[in-house]
């Protein structure tokens, strides 16, 4: 059985593997003491717009820092992560990455108001990004399409903006300054980690669908990573949902929002869904604490807080299945034995 | 940013008048009379009072005060009750050797403690990044006296290749004075470069830290690329401000290096006022040196506001 | 000073008193090494109050200049007296001003930093203002100026570094003071109906004691650095008292016939105050490990 999932509703047409953008196997980081994110594994191809789910701690942020080859120090990867056309980028030089990285690789962050220098204007630090992975762009010409870019994303007055420093805009405004900076060379897949956590209610929505015009336009793969299902449904059509260091269940948004097949997940939708909680009911919860890291149960990584657990659940289970996939020998469905 | 122009330099000034009358009080209060010094043990009252008339003691001191800083704002530091020579022409004949002390040892101070601080910085997890700040640990430890010891034991004593000291005017012997004032900018230099290199291997390292690092890596330059074009500038804005502080060890560093070295320059003629009870010389050379001190604070200050793009626009 | 880089001010958070931390020797080299080096120091001062080989002070021109034999263990100097007993005895006047110089710095700024911090916005600015002012004078310049109007000791050495120091001593126990302020103690303590005074001695004392011990030792430090410095200058300790820092002047002009008599004093200051950097650096390891620049 290979690692495929299922066709993103937004291809039309049958995907091949030509379509294929980002091939991770079996990757594994950890520190020297303790394995933070085990064996995760998945494919994204062009247009597919995924997100990343997860509590803080789960490994959701550093599976992405480790694509970008930007995993803080003392922190190793195994496994491997094969962008398009073959490059494999666990295994690629510092070098090797920096070119990648910005230019078919790209990411945002989550918090806009410290990801850019104070001390460059925005257009130039724009431009930049057009100049390191394109030598012979002169200073004018990079400096036009910076503009042009932060026209794209939506800001007004781009050449002003250009010329402004960060300090003197806005979260939501920066952010979209590093949108422009993260698609200004089209990248095939854009990673974005939390992107509006950090913004107001009013301005996140914005932001998502500027993110999705964005992506849909260069027909980018999006890896969408938040803990926000609400954010989820808006922008995301597959979901790969990651406990403990580890993808507990993936597929689309329908068959894992409406039929949830992991204990989890089921909990986490519930948790989410306050609006169905009656007067004087207790708000739904998932007993128990997510473990620090290094200290999950052996096993499945969910068992002890797992209602359904039994003594099966001391062996790791695998994600099983063929579009909608659960790594769970008691799946919600099947009757426990 | 007019305001906080204007602001400052009323402080500034009001530091200094402060400044003015602590320096003027605490050379007042010596004991003794400068007239009976200058006369000698013997003396008649009326040849007393007289010198007393010609020196001015005999003025009530708020008056003397307001007349010394009266002559300083014009150049003229007064006359020394001792030597009766005026005191301003030698202390500004005397600053114009230790002029080349400092400014040659801030070159080398700045040359040597950024690329050593930031090495330090972007070596952190390496072991030679620990034996480096570990040299500089004991560099810091090392008085300016005993640096300058240790060079003239190596290239005067064992080597031969420059004098133990002494001062040649750059007009007469250029090659001789570059060989005179080696060591000591040398010594001045590194005892500053240590402490410095510290500062900024502080700042440097806060800087790594920093987000926009992270997205100037995210953007396809690598881990140094990164530092050069986006951290160096912000490194050095903090950094700035720490080399304006250091002045005022600078300056010390350099009255002592002068002895070492026999450099007639403003260290030697404090010493030697001081030695002698010249308080009037004392007294200048002293707010000279306070001046700077706060001259250079002042401008400091006020460069920060200018070079960190987040104050410009603010004020 | 409101332009001081953030890296200078932010760093030292306060301790908190009610959480006594044990000694983590093994952890911190600085620690053991400074403490080491400072032992060492303090033990040649007190053995010379017992006994010294020598009288330091004994001239006998007759073996003057000597190297190292198993008379004169260190040599002679230029005068005939033993280096050895000179080096052991010159360790009580570096320790003497160095704790004067620190207690007079710690009396005078801690007070003032605290009282910037905790009075009305326009004493509280005069205070600063004074203060910054001080920092104006280094204390090299203000002991050759005492020296100049009463002429030069021990005395004037140790009164002119502890002022110096002073200000530094108050930024300190300013800002300290405004974080322990902001704490939520604070409040509840007026509310309980304590005055000032009380908070300060209950709340504001015991948490930045941690912050005033590292500074108290970089300070020692420096003025180990200032009074060698100094007795080097002879604006110190006048001789015939033994300091290392008038060792070194007078050994000197025989760089090229003794180097060997420049290099035993010349040791003795840089592994003291080596030794109290050390340990200030150690200090503040113990006080908040997550100062690990290592990162």
């Amino acid at each position: 059985m290979s690692v495929t999932d299922v066709i993103s509703p937004a291809q039309e047409s049958t995907p091949t593997d030509a379509d294929v953008v980002l091939t991770v196997e079996s990757m594994t980081i950890s520190t020297s003491h303790y394995d933070l994110v085990r064996d995760v594994s998945f494919v994204l191809r062009r247009g597919d717009r995924v997100a990343l789910i997860g509590e803080s701690g789960s490994g959701k942020s550093l599976t992405s820092l480790a694509l970008m080859g930007l995993l803080p120090f003392g922190v190793s990867v195994k496994g491997k992560a094969i962008l398009a056309p073959g490059r494999d980028l666990l295994t690629s030089s510092e070098r090797d990455v920096a070119r990648l990285r910005g230019n078919r690789i790209s990411m945002v962050f989550q918090e806009p108001l410290t990801a850019l220098n104070p001390t460059k204007r925005v257009g130039a630090q724009v431009a930049e990004v057009l100049t390191i992975h394109d030598r012979s762009l002169s200073r004018a010409e990079s400096k036009k399409r910076a503009v042009g870019l932060l026209g794209e994303v939506r800001l007004p007055s781009p050449e002003a903006t250009a010329e402004a420093y960060p300090h003197q805009l806005s979260g939501g405004q920066r952010q979209r300054v590093v949108i422009a900076m993260a698609m200004a060379n089209k990248p095939s897949l854009l990673i974005c980690d939390e992107p509006t956590t950090a913004l107001d209610v009013t301005v996140q929505a914005q932001m998502l669908d500027l993110i999705a015009a964005e992506v849909v336009r260069e027909r980018s793969a999006l890896l969408f990573i938040t803990h926000d299902l609400a954010v989820v449904s808006g922008i995301c059509d597959r979901v790969l949902v990651m406990y403990g260091g580890t993808l507990v269940e993936t597929g689309t948004i329908q068959q894992v929002f409406e039929k949830p097949r992991h204990p989890y997940t089921l909990g986490l939708l519930e948790c989410s869904d306050i609006g169905n909680v009656g007067p004087h009911e207790a708000l739904p919860t998932i007993r128990g604490t997510v473990p620090s890291a290094g200290k999950f149960p052996a096993g499945c990584v969910f068992r002890n807080r797992c209602d359904r657990a039994t003594d099966s659940c001391q062996t790791m289970p695998k994600l099983d299945g063929v579009a909608h996939r659960v790594a769970c020998w008691h799946p919600i469905g099947d009757e426990i034995a | 940013m007019a305001r906080h122009l204007g602001k400052r330099t009323l402080i500034f000034v009001a530091t200094m008048l402060a400044a003015s009358v602590l320096v003027f009080g605490l050379l007042a209060v010596v004991p003794g009379d400068p007239a009976q010094v200058a006369l000698g043990i013997n003396s008649t009252p009326e040849a007393l009072a007289q010198m007393r008339a010609e020196l001015g003691t005999d003025r009530p001191l708020v008056i003397q005060y307001l007349s010394w800083v009266g002559g300083m704002l014009h150049g003229d530091f007064g006359v020394s009750y001792i030597t009766r020579q005026p005191v301003g022409p030698q202390i500004f004949e005397h600053l114009q050797v230790t002029m080349w002390l400092i400014l040659g040892g801030m070159l080398v101070a700045m040359l040597v403690a950024i690329p050593l601080g930031v090495t330090a910085a972007l070596w952190r997890r390496r072991a030679s990044g620990t034996i480096l700040s570990g040299a500089v640990v004991v560099a810091i430890a090392i008085p300016s006296f005993i640096l300058a010891i240790m060079l003239i034991a190596l290239f005067a004593v064992r080597l031969q290749w420059l004098p133990s000291g002494g001062w040649v005017i750059p007009a007469e012997d250029p090659v001789k004075f570059v060989k005179s004032i080696a060591m000591p900018v040398l010594t001045i230099g590194l005892i500053q470069a240590a402490l410095l290199s510290r500062y900024v291997r502080s700042a440097t390292l806060e800087v790594l830290n920093q987000d926009y690092m992270r997205t100037a890596r995210a953007k396809g330059l690598t881990h140094n690329a990164a530092f050069v074009r986006h951290g160096l500038r912000n490194t050095m804005i903090p950094v700035l401000t720490v080399v304006g502080l250091q002045v005022t060890a600078l300056l010390v560093d350099t009255i002592i290096i002068e002895k070492v070295f026999f450099i007639p320059g403003m260290g030697d003629l404090l010493l030697n006022g001081a030695t002698n009870r010249d308080t009037l010389m004392v007294q200048g050379i002293v707010m000279l040196i306070v001046t700077v001190v706060l001259v250079v604070n002042l401008v400091v200050d006020l460069l920060y506001n200018v070079i960190d793009p987040r104050l410009r626009s603010s004020r | 000073m409101s332009t001081d880089p953030a890296f200078l001010t932010a760093e030292t958070p306060i301790v908190e008193a009610s959480s006594p931390r044990r000694w983590r020797w093994h952890r911190s080299p600085s620690l053991v090494a400074g403490g080491s080096l400072i032992l060492l120091v303090v033990l040649m001062a007190v053995i010379s109050y017992f006994w010294t080989p020598y009288d330091p002070t004994d001239v006998d021109p007759a073996v003057r200049l000597q190297g190292p034999s198993v008379e004169h263990w260190l040599g002679t100097d230029a005068l005939g007296r033993d280096v050895f007993s000179n080096l052991l005895t010159g360790a009580r006047v570096t320790l003497l001003v160095g704790l004067i110089s620190v207690g007079v710095g710690a009396l005078i700024g801690v007070p003032l930093g605290i009282a910037a911090a905790v009075s009305r916005p326009w004493v509280s600015q005069t205070t600063q203002r004074s203060v910054d002012l001080l920092l104006a004078f280094p204390a090299l310049l203000l002991a050759i100026a005492f020296g100049a109007i009463w002429g030069a000791s021990t005395l004037t050495a140790m009164l002119a570094i502890g002022i110096a120091t002073a200000p530094i001593f108050a930024r300190l126990a300013r800002s300290g003071t405004l974080q322990v302020l902001a704490t939520e103690y604070v409040p509840a303590a007026r509310i309980a109906g304590h005055g000032t005074v009380y908070i300060v001695n209950r709340h504001v004392l015991p948490n930045i004691f941690g912050l005033l011990i590292i500074q108290a030792s970089v300070t020692f430090g420096i003025a180990v650095l200032a009074e060698s410095g100094l007795s080097y200058l002879g604006f110190g300790t006048p001789p015939p008292t033994p300091s290392w820092g008038l060792m070194l002047q007078q050994a000197q002009p025989l760089l090229y016939s003794q180097p060997l008599l420049s290099f035993w004093p010349a040791a003795a200051i840089v592994v003291a105050v080596l030794g109290f950097n050390l340990l200030g650096d150690g200090l503040r390891d113990h006080y908040d490990p997550r100062l690990d620049d290592r990162r």
